[in-house]
């Protein structure tokens, strides 16, 4: 168990290595430069700039030196506003990341029930709304969603009652994140369903639950003792990266609903050429995602007890 | 004795998008309590059809009782609604299924599958029924019942598994218990064990035994009376001594022929009934087996013969033993 653990810890960080190394080979290809923006800058201060900032040095050098900060937990400093890249997403983490769990809570149980639901009636008109739920959600994305939803939930909601009961943008008050972890949601909460219900499907044709229903037991305690406890299994194993999406992947939403979350940094930051606030925060959501995926494969073993991980008993 | 099952001329068909398919098509079938019977045939003739209907495990639909009735120790089950089938089921009746790797819940215990039946149908507490649980494993002969008990499917061989299906299926102490091909899925000599068991148990709970099965050896070990089914009706009915020693349907001793013997040549070709069973999207008029009988006669192709007695409780359903048939009567 150890030994497994140990193993893909060590290539949890090959892969954050390489990640490092591809965003930061990438970024040198990108036009422009951090400090020439709408002003023009004198080429004296702009070079002393690059000086500071380790700029002037040969490409090679600067990475290995970025790789010797990291490796003692600094990401640079922000070229724009000074700051450490660190502190920046300290602060503006916890947002998105709870911006993600509202989403993931979300879209699990509307998912997970709407699978079901649609397995358990499948074929009638329960299975085609709760299908066609899922297909608008695939379809559409999260950005169209947004905008969708401050539209009318927002502002058209205003008009006809004249109460604001959602605010278009922000995220201070309890009703100002609902609309934004919908939205995210969305598209996870339509993946989830699709898969439930197929997996549901599958399970409620096996041999165990045809034993079921010869020991007596009552449907209800078939589709939920004996049917959706196999069934969510692949679900769980889908959700391990699907939670890492939604915890960091909501660049798009926290703009659309300027929400100071780090997917805004991110996407600031390539508008404008900041190096560190790149490479720092790619390599934070990477490091995220693997984690994310780790956690989840030893949960599985939990979940499903013939999942003994290589190195255990058996 | 009275019978623990009647089942009379049932017809059961599957509605299907190529149309609708006649599995089973007048079957009737007696079994008195304590009795086993055997229904042998080969694949698709309609026995795990007949066996399922019983229970009302077929998914209705597709699948349509289109006559006939079932009577389960006195209960009329064709017109027993899901309610009263979910009492039926696992206290009446249960069942026991061909392939046990896949037939218990792999994420549940086996004891607790066990005690999930005990609790579903009697008034049990929770650490009566996990004993009981524990009783009923030690009875089938799993070694370390009560450590087995909280281990899960996959720690267990595929023998030990039948046996937890068994011990399951006993624990409401049925009527009556089907066992679908209870041994095809396993190795000969586990198949041998569990043929044991079965036998052993019967005697000491007097549960009465529908067997289903190909496997003519297992017929011959464990039943009293044998049913012969073909393309989903019955063709022959009577004691184990009665189809072995003086089949009186020619399906049933071109089955009977078809059996390796011992003294068979290793070179030798096995035996098979040339031709395929009937369409059953539309079955023929006459006799099902008409196109593969050797013994075939003009008037069997076109009239299907109704059941003559070839003896006291031995039935078959063959031309040759009209009362008025010149030639020689087989079987007697």
């Amino acid at each position: 168990m150890w030994k497994y653990i140990l193993k893909r810890i060590f290539y949890s960080i090959l892969t954050i290595f390489f990640l490092i190394m591809l965003t930061f080979f990438m970024m040198q290809l990108l036009p422009g430069d951090p400090f020439v923006g709408d002003k023009a800058v004198d080429p004296v201060v702009l070079e002393e700039l690059h000086a500071k900032y380790g700029l002037d040095k040969p490409v090679p050098e600067q990475f290995v030196r970025y790789v010797l900060n990291v490796c003692k937990g600094d990401l640079g400093i922000d070229l724009k506003t000074k700051r450490p890249i660190t502190q920046t997403i300290a602060e503006s983490f916890p947002i998105s990341f709870e911006l993600g769990i509202r989403s993931l809570i979300f879209a699990s149980i509307m998912g997970f029930f709407l699978g079901v639901l649609a397995a358990v009636k499948r074929g009638t008109k329960w299975d085609t709304g709760a299908m066609l739920i899922a297909l608008i959600g695939i379809s559409v994305p999260s950005f169209i969603m947004g905008a969708i939803l401050q539209y009318f939930l927002g502002f058209k909601l205003f008009q006809w009652t004249g109460v604001r009961v959602f605010p278009i943008l922000g995220w201070n008050t309890e009703m100002s994140k609902l609309l934004p972890a919908f939205a995210l949601s969305f598209g996870s909460m339509a993946s989830i369903s699709r898969l439930m219900r197929t997996s549901m499907l599958d399970v409620m044709s096996s041999d165990y639950i045809k034993t079921a229903k010869a020991k007596g037991l009552s449907r209800m305690q078939i589709i939920w003792r004996h049917g959706v406890r196999n069934a969510v299994l692949p679900v769980v194993t889908f959700l391990g990266p699907q939670a890492a999406a939604l915890l960091t992947g909501a660049f798009v939403v926290e703009n659309i609903f300027n929400i100071p979350g780090l997917g805004k940094f991110f996407v600031i930051g390539v508008q404008n050429n900041n190096y560190t606030m790149i490479t720092g925060t790619t390599l934070f959501y990477g490091a995220f995602l693997v984690v994310a995926n780790l956690i989840v494969d030893l949960l599985y073993g939990v979940i499903d007890p013939r999942v003994k991980l290589a190195g255990g008993k058996e | 004795m009275a019978d623990v099952l009647n089942i009379e001329n049932l017809h059961v068909s599957f509605d299907t998008y190529a149309g609708e398919v006649h599995a089973v098509r007048g079957v009737d079938l007696h079994i008195a309590s304590g009795e086993v019977l055997a229904v042998v045939g080969e694949s698709g003739c309609g026995k795990s059809v007949t066996a399922q209907t019983i229970m009302k495990l077929n998914p209705m639909p597709p699948a349509r009782i289109k006559e006939g009735s079932i009577t389960l120790d006195g209960i009329d089950i064709v017109d027993a609604g899901e309610k009263q089938m979910e009492d039926i089921r696992g206290r009446l009746v249960s069942m026991i299924f061909q392939d046990p790797m896949t037939c218990l819940n792999p994420t549940m215990k086996v004891g607790k599958q066990i005690v999930e039946t005990i609790q579903n149908h009697q008034k049990l507490s929770r650490e009566e029924a996990h004993k009981e649980a524990i009783r009923l494993l030690e009875m089938v002969q799993i070694p370390n019942a009560a450590q087995r008990a909280e281990e899960y499917p996959h720690q267990f061989s595929g023998g030990m598994r039948q046996r937890a299906m068994i011990a399951m299926a006993l624990s409401c102490k049925p009527k009556l218990l089907i066992a679908d091909e209870p041994t095809t899925a396993l190795d000969v000599t586990i198949q041998a064990q569990i043929m044991q068991l079965m036998a052993t148990l019967r005697k000491e709970t007097g549960t009465a035994i529908i067997l289903i099965t190909h496997d003519l050896g297992v017929v011959a070990n464990l039943a009293d009376r044998v049913a012969v089914m073909y393309a989903g009706r019955v063709m022959e009915q009577g004691t184990v001594r009665d189809i072995f020693y003086h089949p009186a349907h020619p399906y049933t001793r071109a089955l009977l022929r078809s059996l390796p013997t011992i003294d068979t040549d290793r070179g030798a070709q096995l035996v098979s009934i040339p031709g395929t069973p009937p369409d059953l999207y539309a079955p023929p008029e006459g006799c099902e087996f008409a196109s593969r009988c050797s013994e075939c006669m003009k008037l069997c192709r076109a009239n299907r013969p109704p059941m003559y007695t070839a003896g006291e409780g031995h039935i078959a359903s063959c031309w040759k033993l009209h009362p008025d048939y010149p030639g020689e009567k087989e079987g007697r």
